[in-house]
């Protein structure tokens, strides 16, 4: 910069100096205003807003990363892939410890001592809507749809759940309480989710008749995790024009006008003094920086789950969620894997019957993919410390992989697909379980538990009978 | 009526400064006291010398007026000036000073202060100084920023107001509930109100159990606020509201058959069209119907009505969401004088809020095509910015303020996204984009075109506009007059005349007071509603009728009436369908001051209210100043006498001297008004008693005038130099927010004059205006140069 910024610098600073003499309304120390650097602040504008420590706009809860919690952190994420497994290349033959990861699941063998599969899981709700919907919309919340006007390929036709979803029960337990309050308390991930609201698509609900949409455009995410802190660079990085424009103009206006004008110039420092001090607040580590121009489309999948999966650890990083959902697609969901040389779309393959080899081999890529995105998210959260020494992330967080359906072909929403990876819930890792057909209530009624919240149910209490479910505690 | 004054007497004004008024209500009792005691001192020592004007007027006048009678702060707003002669000063001045009690000074008192006052400041003679007000440096208004914010976001700015003149919306009803399988019907529907039972509304439909309406268009919001949008149907539905993408309402699931009212809240700048679609579904549901409704600022829930829907299409535009402090009104009208910290703050949220729209749509606004590669779309971003800033400072931008303001951005292959966010938020938080006066060009013409548009539509000039400037066609005095006429056929222009109205007659302000349901139970919020579109379209009908004439908006008995209003206002008639222009109580009605509108917002629950009437005529109406009450005193209905008129109590309960000094203005008006009960129905009798509502009103030059009702007191205002006055301060200042005054010492008078003698054409009236605030040359810089000299 010229010397001439130099100069009209000298001056801001003796600007700043009366003006805190005469009408300051924020008090601040000389140190403080020291740090109005403007050397700092060029630097904020040429290297853009990724670099620097970020000061957060004051007043909103738990920005920044809290102080040393005392109980440790626990937190749950669950992900979506819809349309059912190939049951045969995904469920271990063997029960207990001593198992043998199948073809689908390989991607997650560096895990397998932090891994649960469990078989044996059904969604027993009824009613209104065909296997899909229900199997989508009763998959977190364990309790019917109401009858409503849309209609599936069979049944009759429905509406949305009558009940919240799990991971929102978690999530409101959680903000219920200082220790565990974060943020945002939970966060709804979504890879190439269709443009559309309906059953099929909607997996978590705040409550009955309220589905929660899942934000897929990464783009927005990072404007809903980190919005104000780019904004408030944006912000500060034209100041310098500002102020110096203020200025220029002043010398144009007349004696009274001038008054009013350092009004204003004294509102503009104090912006400038506000947005400054909340620097203190610190984020442990700085946003990601997302690759631009990603479009939302099918072959663009892979680079979205991996922003995706990118954006959801450094949020929790960030400590700003316990709870997150990461939502693949829908249930009839229609991605078409080019890039594993799979020509048709998922939803289509999955209705082939289990004696067509291509398509079952086509099956098994799709699920092998999906496998492949949670070892990501896995191999991120392992590769993570916890920031209070206590081990990796992974070992505080729990991912629960799962789907609307047991098979495609035949629809069936038994032996719901249920691969667990991390710890922190108090569950005995590295088995395979085969259980004899329980509901899935009762799986969500061992979440809540894991988590210190006892429900005596939850979603319809008829399918809550035996309560948690013990095998996924005792070995 | 009679009335011992001349009609027309343009001689007579009243002092015109309008300054801003600060609160007397603390000080004045105690002034009173000193005065008084004051009064007596001189009082017995009057008869024993010649009476000493100077003397006089130190002692009774001077704490109020001021040594040189230009007022004094908290106290008297108006400089002592005027056109009386000494005689009439005189009599004027025995009549009702001093304020507190006229009668402690006699008659030789009063004509020897009259002698000083003329002598020394009050008549044009003695009055070399310069009356002049200054202009204020002001910001944007918050209606302003964000009606001007919404044209520099919108990629054609003209279609959102020009909306064609056919109503309604355009139907597609298809037979099945899945698009593309079938051919659609289409029609134009007049609104969305239907109820098809068990049936499919599709002609011969193979089937009842299902099909889908879309229906599309834009919707008009006649003001700017926030609007409640609601969408009633037992079926599956989307709204969507000046968004093409983002439902504003999503009932799309439907919940068993069961009817639901869905809704939704967007604020809308008024005068503009807005993108709008709805579309439904029926499948197996036992029933459909469905209903758009709408709750606009100050209205009920209600159907929208056909007269606000285009089958138009509309392109979306940026609404700031942005919440803004209220606009300083302290002068009487709303402007931006108030610099406070929740402003500033309010125009940082609104930048940032605006730069990431601008960011999001970047490539709609900078028309950026498919085939574009990257260093096109740059330079197209690039030259939007240019444009942006541009139109934000109003002139061409070049030279270092585009260096500035867009450019530096740009450099060292800044990202995109950082170069066009700078640049809105430090154009959008700069001084030459807040205040309009503060200008970066030396083009006149630019000028001329930021006070016009402000003037008539309330936003910075669009691209037309400055189109227009820079083929040099706003230049001359006929051209202004020329483009004027052409922009007051825009619906922002009536936007902008409703709001003058309703501030006018302080109906913007607080909400509508209840009323006791004893009275009728079918005065319900929908009857208020109601009453109120009567208002407004009774004022429309009148200014933007062909002879938009004053005095018929002052005095005409018809106003529109629906089935609704006509049954709780008896009128007699059968099959009133939509609104009717129709007579009320025989001709006993009186323009504007009798609407019942007007005549329940000044009234209490159960009872009329003649102070709260006396006092909204004397302000706004005549343009009496009036002083805070010395004490408040609660009208409480229990503490008389039951047998009491509304009449004889609110005169025994201001029988008191110190209440005279106003109530001696403001009975009389409110009393005239005594036929219209709390809902403004009218009533011959009180209880059992018959209404007395003749009275006898003395003017400010202390003429008595005699009313026998309210139809007496409407041909007053109609006729009245200085209702006229008032009228013309309360819509110049709604329009330049600026004071009168500060356009030149005689303005206001040629503005009367030129009223008076134009049969009281209130459009030309506004033209007129407009074209001399566009012509102004005082700026703010000119000004300067005048002070430093």
């Amino acid at each position: 910069m010229s010397s001439d910024h130099e100069h009209s610098h000298d001056h801001e600073r003796d600007s700043h100096r009366s003006f805190r003499d005469v009408t300051s309304p924020s008090g601040l120390t000389t140190e403080k205003q020291g740090l109005l650097h403007r050397s700092r602040r060029e630097f904020l504008r040429d290297l853009g807003i990724s670099a620097f420590a970020f000061p957060l706009i004051a007043g909103l809860p738990s920005l920044g990363y809290c102080a040393t919690p005392v109980a440790p952190r626990k937190r749950m994420i669950i992900l979506f892939s819809p349309n059912g497994i190939v049951p045969k290349a995904y469920w271990p033959d063997q029960a207990g410890r001593d198992f043998t990861l199948k073809e689908i699941m390989k991607p997650l063998e560096p895990f397998k001592d932090k891994t649960l599969i469990v078989k044996g899981v059904c969604d027993k709700v009824q009613g209104d809507g065909d296997n899909h919907m229900r199997g989508m919309s009763c998959l977190l919340t364990g309790i019917e749809l109401l009858p409503g006007n849309i209609q599936g390929g069979s049944h009759t036709p429905a509406g949305w759940a009558s009940g919240l979803s799990i991971d929102q029960e978690i999530k409101g337990y959680l903000q219920s309480n200082d220790q565990t309050r974060t943020r945002f308390g939970s966060l709804e991930f979504g890879v190439n989710v269709p443009d559309k609201a309906d059953p099929w698509t909607r997996m978590v609900y705040a409550g009955r008749n309220k589905p929660i949409a899942p934000i897929d455009d990464p783009y927005a995410m990072f404007e809903k995790l980190y919005g104000q802190v780019k904004d408030q660079a944006a912000v500060i990085s034209i100041l310098d024009s500002l102020q110096s424009d203020l200025k220029k103009v002043r010398s144009t206006l007349s004696t009274e006008d001038r008054v009013k004008l350092d009004e204003h110039e004294a509102f503009v420092r104090h912006m400038e003094h506000e947005f400054k001090a909340a620097k203190d607040q610190k984020l442990r580590e700085p946003p990601l920086e997302l690759e631009a121009g990603i479009r939302e489309d099918n072959e663009n999948m892979p680079k979205l789950s991996k922003m995706q999966i990118d954006l959801m650890v450094n949020s929790f990083v960030n400590d700003m969620a316990r709870v997150a959902t990461l939502q693949y697609t829908c249930s009839v969901g229609q991605a078409r894997m080019s890039w594993l040389g799979v020509k048709e779309s998922h939803h289509t393959l999955s209705h082939e019957p289990g004696t067509n080899d291509e398509a079952q081999n086509d099956l098994i890529k799709i699920n092998t993919w999906y496998a492949e995105q949670m070892a990501y998210l896995a191999k991120k959260l392992a590769d993570t410390p916890e920031p209070d020494g206590s081990g990796s992330m992974l070992d505080h967080t729990t991912i629960i992989w799962t789907n609307e359906l047991g098979e495609g072909a035949s629809h069936t929403l038994n032996d719901i697909p249920l691969t667990i990876v991390g710890g922190g819930l108090g569950w005995e890792m590295g088995r395979s379980l085969q259980l004899k057909s329980v509901t899935h209530n009762r799986l969500h009624m061992s979440i809540a538990h894991a988590f210190g919240h006892h429900v005596d149910h939850f979603g319809n209490p008829n399918f809550c009978g035996e309560g948690v479910l013990p095998e996924l505690t005792t070995a | 009526m009679t009335s011992t004054r001349p009609l027309i007497k343009t001689m007579m004004r009243k002092p015109q400064l309008k300054a801003p008024v600060t609160s007397t209500r603390v000080w004045s009792g105690f002034f009173t006291a000193i005065v008084a005691m004051l009064c007596l001192l001189i009082n017995s020592q009057s008869s024993l010398a010649q009476v000493d004007g100077k003397a006089v007027y130190t002692t009774h006048c001077a704490s109020c007026h001021g040594e040189k009678g230009l007022g004094v702060e908290g106290k008297t707003a108006n400089p002592l000036i005027g056109t009386l002669d000494v005689d009439a000063l005189a009599q004027v001045i025995d009549e009702t000073m001093p304020e507190d009690d006229p009668d402690k000074c006699n008659a030789e008192e009063s004509k020897a202060v009259a002698k000083y006052v003329f002598e020394k400041f009050y008549s044009p003679q003695a009055r070399n100084i310069d009356v002049t007000a200054k202009r204020e440096l002001v910001h944007l208004t918050n209606t302003q920023y964000i009606a001007t914010l919404a044209d520099l976001l919108t990629p054609w700015p003209p279609s959102s107001t020009d909306w064609g003149t056919e109503r309604g919306l355009k139907a597609h009803y298809a037979a099945k509930r899945k698009t593309g399988k079938n051919g659609e019907e289409t029609q134009i529907d007049p609104n969305v109100d239907f109820d098809f039972k068990d049936q499919s509304p599709i002609k011969e439909p193979e089937t009842h159990e299902e099909f889908r309406i879309r229906w599309d268009g834009c919707v008009l919001a006649e003001e700017t606020g926030d609007y409640e949008f609601a969408v009633e149907s037992e079926n599956g539905f989307k709204l969507f509201v000046n968004n093409g993408e983002e439902p504003l309402i999503d009932g799309w699931v439907a919940e068993a058959g069961k009817k639901r009212e869905l809704s939704g809240v967007i604020r809308l700048v008024g005068g503009r069209a807005y993108f709008l679609k709805l579309e439904m579904f029926k499948f197996k549901d036992p029933s459909a119907s469905i209903a758009l409704k709408w709750k606009p600022p100050f209205k009920a829930m209600h159907v929208i009505p056909n007269s606000n829907l285009s089958p138009k299409w509309c392109p979306s535009v940026f609404i700031c969401q942005t919440k803004f402090p209220a606009d300083d009104s302290v002068s009487g009208y709303r402007r931006g004088l108030t610099i406070s910290n929740a402003w500033d703050s309010a125009t940082t949220s609104a930048a940032i809020e605006a730069a990431n729209y601008m960011w999001s749509n970047a490539n709609k606004l900078a028309d950026v095509k498919k085939e574009d590669d990257d260093a096109k779309r740059r330079e197209k971003i690039h030259k939007l910015c240019r444009d942006f800033a541009g139109r934000c400072l109003r002139m061409k931008l070049e030279g270092e303020l585009q260096q500035q303001y867009v450019d530096q951005f740009f450099e060292n292959n800044a990202p995109l996204e950082n170069a066009v966010k700078r640049t809105a938020i430090l154009c959008l938080k700069s001084p030459r984009f807040l205040y309009p006066d503060i200008t970066s060009t030396d083009d006149p013409g630019m000028k001329m075109a930021t006070r016009l548009s402000l003037a008539i539509w309330d936003c910075y000039p669009d691209n037309r506009l400055r189109d227009r400037v820079g083929w040099g066609g706003l230049k001359t005095e006929q051209q202004v007059r020329e483009v004027t006429l052409e922009m007051m056929k825009d619906p922002r222009a009536k936007t902008k005349f409703r709001e003058f109205t309703h501030h006018w007659l302080t109906l913007d302000e607080k909400p509508f007071p209840s009323k006791s349901e004893t009275l009728d139970k079918d005065f319900d919020s929908q009857a208020v509603s109601d009453l109120r579109t009567s208002l407004d379209m009774y004022v429309d009908q009148i200014v933007w009728g062909e002879q938009s004439d004053y005095r018929q908006l002052m005095t005409s008995a018809q106003y529109p009436v629906n089935a609704r209003l006509a049954k709780i206002y008896g009128v007699q008639k059968e099959d009133i369908k939509a609104f009717e222009q129709l007579s009320l109580d025989e001709g006993a009605r009186a323009g504007l001051l009798t609407h019942p509108y007007v005549m329940a917002a000044f009234a209490y629950q159960q009872e009329s209210s003649p102070i709260h009437r006396g006092v909204f005529v004397t302000r706004r109406l005549i343009n009496r100043e009036l002083r805070s009450p010395p004490e408040a005193n609660l009208f409480e209905d229990a503490h008389f006498d039951p047998d009491m008129t509304m009449r004889e109590k609110v005169s025994q309960m201001t029988s008191a001297a110190n209440c005279q000094t106003c109530h001696r203005i403001i009975n009389p008006l409110g009393f005239t008004l005594e036929n219209y009960d709390a809902l403004g129905r009218f009533r011959a009798n009180y209880d059992a008693k018959p209404v007395d509502a003749a009275t006898t009103y003395v003017d400010d030059d202390g003429q008595e005038v005699a009313f026998k009702n309210a139809r007496d007191l409407a041909q007053y205002i109609a006729q009245s130099p200085d209702a006229h006055g008032a009228f013309i301060d309360h819509l110049f200042h709604h329009t330049a927010k600026q004071p009168i005054n500060s356009y030149g010492n005689d303005l206001r008078e040629k503005l009367v004059l030129q009223f008076e003698n134009d049969n009281f054409h209130i459009r030309r009236l506004w033209l007129e205006m407009i074209v001399r605030i566009t012509m102004d040359n005082a700026s703010q810089n000119t000004q300067e140069v005048a002070h430093v000299q």
